[in-house]
């Protein structure tokens, strides 16, 4: 397993307030990351630090390169709606062609159509679910190295939530790694490889769900209630 | 970059050609309902170029300020590009939307001279002595020199005084300090000869205009969130 992201003793703080704390973090290929806590725990921020739209101390690399450049090997989809509604998916869709230099048009297809989404839609008649399932066609057509998907089960139906995991799993191999944020642990359990449990701005647990499993012999949900409830 | 410019003209299609439909109405009213070879034509002209151009500066704040600010500027900001690359294609799609709305003048002028008599003078004279390319240069540049300041300005407020109220107030008078700033770098001392100041004018907003797009990429890139 080679190191895709590295994260080096990275601070982040807004005004007096630190929102993330010496994280220091090494993810590697061939799993699926979960990015655990609640709200305000610094999951996004983590991801936009790591992607360079959040700006803090200390050094985040993937595969050699910093900055803006990650973004060349790391593909990410934000929690926030920043489709623009005026244009159709099709629209979208050329935007990223355009874009990006790994994003596949076939592959945007196929998870379109696997998706359920007609490229003629426009983005602003989507709805909730929809559009999350579009982000994830956007974010998951790129080949890339590294996905980074931020809740991307919040507050969609079953059926959105059953066609996001399998788009999910379908994408990764051994070559990739994938690092997903939620607080919704039931839906996102059966995916993951590792977890990453953050806790005030601080990774507080880094380990595989087969070591928690053995060695705690507690479930994810078990282990949140541990960490969290105090 | 090309394709950053596309997006970026694109985005603002609406916009322009709401504003070319108005200016070819005013200019269908003319035609049909004025005497022809008038000079208030040329108020007019002049007016319309006014107002075009400031709307046409107004739009392209209001745009460059909502993709800093609104969850829709991530489609821009989060690809794999510089923010002096962003920033250079969001000037250059300015340019290109200047250029294209000044060509739609001299047709609509064109038009009247053909059917009206137009400026009620013979302005190809004129017409021919403004080609010169100093003046071209100098105004291209003075154009540039004021877009950079304005993004600077936006991109600096934006960066350091993030969660103020009255940003727009607070961005104003950033520009309007950046601009006396560096107003004392584009002219020469009285001493020295007009055509050599002109020139040094020039120049001179040209390298403003690569500085500050420099020092807007570089806060984009290292200071700013998103």
């Amino acid at each position: 397993m080679t190191s895709i992201i590295s994260i080096n003793n990275f601070n982040k703080g807004f005004f007096k307030k630190k929102v993330l704390s010496d994280i220091t973090l090494d993810i590697k290929t061939g799993s699926v990351y979960g990015l655990i806590g609640p709200n305000g725990s610094g999951k996004s921020t983590l991801m936009k630090s790591i992607y360079g739209l959040v700006k803090g101390s200390g050094t985040i690399s993937s595969l050699g390169k910093k900055g803006v450049h990650i973004r060349e090997v790391v593909s990410y989809m934000p929690t926030e709606d920043f489709l623009y509604s005026s244009m159709k998916v099709s629209e979208i869709i050329k935007f990223y062609v355009d874009m990006y230099s790994d994003f596949s048009f076939l592959k945007a297809n196929e998870l379109l159509d696997h998706m359920q989404i007609d490229p003629k839609e426009q983005v602003s008649a989507l709805s909730t679910g929809m559009k999350m399932r579009l982000k994830i066609v956007l974010c998951l057509s790129r080949e890339c190295s590294c996905y980074m998907l931020d809740e991307p089960l919040n507050g969609i139906d079953v059926i959105s939530k059953k066609k996001i995991t399998e788009t999910i799993i379908k994408t990764m191999d051994e070559e990739r790694s994938m690092i997903i944020s939620s607080h919704m642990l039931g839906d996102i359990e059966l995916i993951l490889d590792r977890a990453i449990f953050l806790k005030n701005g601080r990774v507080v647990i880094e380990e595989s769900l087969e070591t928690l499993r053995e060695e705690r012999n507690s479930s994810l949900e078990d282990l949140y209630w541990e960490v969290y409830n105090d | 970059m090309i394709n950053i410019i596309k997006y970026e003209i694109l985005k603002k299609k609406k916009a322009i050609i709401l504003l070319m439909g108005i200016a070819a109405a005013l200019e269908a009213y003319i035609l049909i309902e004025t005497p022809g070879g008038s000079l208030s034509y040329l108020g007019y002209m002049f007016f319309l170029t006014l107002v075009l151009a400031v709307s046409q500066i107004i739009g392209t704040i209001t745009y460059y300020s909502k993709d800093l600010k609104s969850k829709e500027g991530y489609m821009i900001y989060m690809t794999p590009n510089s923010g002096f690359k962003i920033t250079l294609a969001k000037t250059a799609a300015a340019i290109i939307e200047g250029l294209f709305l000044t060509v739609f003048l001299g047709l609509l002028l064109g038009i009247n001279i053909i059917f009206k008599g137009g400026l009620g003078i013979d302005g190809t004279a004129s017409f021919t002595h403004n080609l010169n390319p100093v003046p071209l240069f100098y105004a291209l540049g003075w154009f540039l020199y004021i877009i950079s300041a304005i993004f600077a300005s936006v991109t600096v407020v934006r960066t350091i005084f993030n969660k103020m109220r009255f940003g727009g107030i607070i961005t104003f008078f950033t520009f309007s300090s950046l601009t006396s700033f560096l107003g004392k770098f584009t002219y020469l001392p009285r001493s020295v000869s007009y055509e050599f100041s002109d020139i040094y004018t020039g120049i001179s907003f040209y390298v403003i205009f690569i500085v500050l797009t420099f020092f807007t990429g570089w806060l984009i890139d290292n200071k700013m969130d998103f």
